[in-house]
């Protein structure tokens, strides 16, 4: 009953998402655009932090590297199409973690938080002084023009908001999809195992390095990918990609929605960009409204404000038992 | 030879007063990890509000050396504050909560600064007794400020060793380091420890903060320049190892004024890039032993 609940309501939320653009203005469709792509990015953040308990300062690592990536191939290889542009950022995404995952995996919890970070300040640095190929703070930009070939609809533009919405949609439902059964395999018990006690699944004969060195490739694969769709959506990237505040963007964003649960890092987009953009509206000063909340929520509501959600959730189930019953 | 002589003395310098600064910072820090287990974003924040009061109190009384005196005092009362009130509060569910609720502090803490006194850079005047410079040998001059900064943090550096190795707190402070349940055990009052450990962790961060303010002016973004600076101080010299911190911070300060000049292309990664070797040849750092 609890199962067909919940996927009930999921279905309905992917409903919305697709029926949105046939109500909403265009700048609310931008807003959940960006949800969405933020929802990718923390989900692999709470890969990581909610399913293994790895806390990382650097998760814009992978990000820039997927968004400087994709930006690179679509401006000098204009030939390769658009979706495979995408898939090489997620690719050097996944490079890029496999490479902080045979370096720092060993390293006990702060002095990866620490690690993750330095390398996450590298690649800014890099992105900062190697203006041949990065542009500099000057960031880089010239893909609107390109198009995308779909099977039955011809080509369409990627500066076409609905365009650029229902590939973002398709992606994000995709990447979620992904790592929810990535927390279902073996391999996911594992690393669930392994933020419980990771020295006692250690005796029991897990191969922890192992298991780590997968999760980091994977956890930056999708967080690149977000990085891709970011640069499709904002049409530039600057150095800002690999900067802390969007590695601690997602920290924030896990914390609000809540980072032991999984659906918590969505609700937490979804609250983050909302938030932003309405107290943006009223205060320059937003974000010392966001940072109030983030300090009421880690004192009073650890959980995130997805708890709410839940205990909602629960009343509801258990009165639909009792009807049943 | 000529610049060798003339040049690269100013280069050790300026990379000494930079490396002290950051160590007057990073030393409360490591210390408060070392005991705590805790990565104190907000730390950095103590520092910056130590340079903002030293810039207020300047305007108010027009004398450096009331802030010098007044505004670590304040800085170390925030530091008591912060512990009582917040850290206290959620150290019973784990280190990552305390973590991000010292994050949460120091985001809130950075943008009241920026609300009451804007983002531009705010000069303060270099006291009339520092300022000047004097020559160190033929064509060599090097700022009286600058050399009043090594001076102060040498002689607060003393001070804190001496706390550390030579007093009852300090013996009370380096056994909650090695095993804080134990010394709990044996009699020591622990929960008063860390508190004297904020406060003078706080206290150093304001001195910092004050000597620094008519050195650099004082932005809001100095509390992510410093707090980036100590990560890597601390990651490098071990967690909670003050040996450890004074040696990193040395060679940071030097990392920092000597690829200015000579390596400007990659100036800016060279002290992440230490982090990184460090980390893959000693991951515990330099002097941790303690995982």
């Amino acid at each position: 009953m609890r199962r067909n609940l919940t996927i009930l309501l999921w279905a309905t939320v992917v409903l919305l998402a697709l029926l949105c653009p046939f109500f909403l203005p265009r700048y609310q469709l931008y807003l959940l655009a960006e949800v969405m792509l933020y929802a990718i990015y923390a989900i692999s953040y709470y890969l990581l932090l909610g399913q293994t308990g790895i806390l990382s300062f650097g998760h814009a690592a992978y990000f820039g590297l997927g968004a400087y990536t994709t930006a690179l191939c679509l401006i000098h290889l204009p030939v390769m199409p658009v979706l495979a542009s995408i898939f090489a950022g997620s690719l050097c995404g996944l490079l890029g973690g496999l490479l902080v995952g045979a370096f720092l995996l060993r390293l006990s919890k702060f002095y990866l938080a620490l690690g993750t970070l330095a390398f996450a300040q590298l690649l800014w640095a890099i992105a900062w002084t190697w203006r041949g190929l990065t542009g500099g703070d000057d960031g880089l930009i010239g893909w609107a023009g390109h198009k995308i070939a779909f099977p039955f609809l011809g080509s369409l533009g990627i500066s076409n908001m609905l365009v650029l919405y229902y590939l973002i949609l398709c992606f994000s439902v995709g990447a979620i999809l992904l790592c929810w059964f990535f927390t279902r395999t073996p391999l996911g018990n594992t690393l669930a195992c392994l933020k419980s006690n990771s020295d006692r699944a250690q005796f029991l004969g897990t191969n922890i390095y192992q298991a780590k060195f997968i999760l980091f490739g994977y956890s930056a694969f999708i967080a690149a990918l977000s990085g891709s769709l970011y640069t499709l959506l904002t049409k530039m990237v600057s150095p800002k990609v690999f900067d802390m505040e969007t590695s601690f963007d997602v920290v924030v964003i896990s914390v609000i929605g809540g980072y032991t649960k999984f659906a918590g890092p969505i609700l937490g987009s979804f609250l983050y960009v909302y938030l932003r953009e309405y107290l943006a509206e009223v205060t320059a000063r937003w974000q010392l409204i966001m940072g109030i909340i983030f300090i009421s929520i880690v004192l009073y509501y650890p959980d995130g404000l997805i708890q709410l959600f839940e205990s909602g959730f629960k009343r509801i189930n258990r009165s639909l038992r009792q009807s049943n019953a | 030879m000529e610049t060798i002589l003339n040049f690269y003395p100013v280069l050790i310098l300026h990379g000494l007063v930079y490396g002290m600064l950051i160590f007057l910072v990073a030393s409360g820090l490591t210390l408060t990890f070392g005991m705590m287990d805790i990565l104190n974003f907000s730390h950095a924040s103590v520092y910056m509000i130590g340079a903002y009061f030293c810039y207020q109190i300047i305007i108010w009384s027009q004398n450096f050396w009331i802030a010098l005196i007044i505004a670590p005092f304040i800085c170390g009362l925030i530091g008591i504050l912060i512990e009582r009130i917040f850290i206290r509060k959620v150290h019973a569910k784990g280190h990552v909560n305390e973590l991000l609720l010292t994050f949460g502090l120091a985001l809130v803490i950075a943008e009241i600064v920026e609300w009451i006194y804007g983002s531009a850079p705010l000069p303060v005047p270099t006291p009339v007794l520092l300022q000047g410079s004097w020559a160190l040998w033929a064509n060599v001059e090097y700022p009286v400020y600058r050399i009043f900064i090594l001076g102060l943090s040498a002689s607060v550096l003393c001070l804190l060793f001496y706390l550390f190795k030579r007093t009852r707190l300090g013996v009370s402070v380096r056994a909650c380091v090695q095993d804080g349940e134990m010394a709990n055990a044996l009699g020591t009052n622990v929960s008063f420890v860390y508190l004297a450990v904020m406060a003078i962790g706080s206290w150093l961060a304001g001195v910092g903060g004050v000597i620094v303010a008519p050195y650099m002016s004082v932005y809001p973004n100095m509390f992510a320049d410093m707090i980036l600076d100590c990560f890597i101080v601390i990651a490098v010299g071990g967690l909670g190892s003050l040996a450890g911190a004074l040696l990193a911070s040395l060679i940071v300060g030097q990392i920092q004024s000597f690829g200015v000049i000579l390596l400007p292309q990659i100036s800016l990664a060279l002290t992440y890039m230490l982090m990184m070797v460090v980390f893959i040849i000693k991951p515990t750092g330099l002097f941790g032993g303690k995982e």
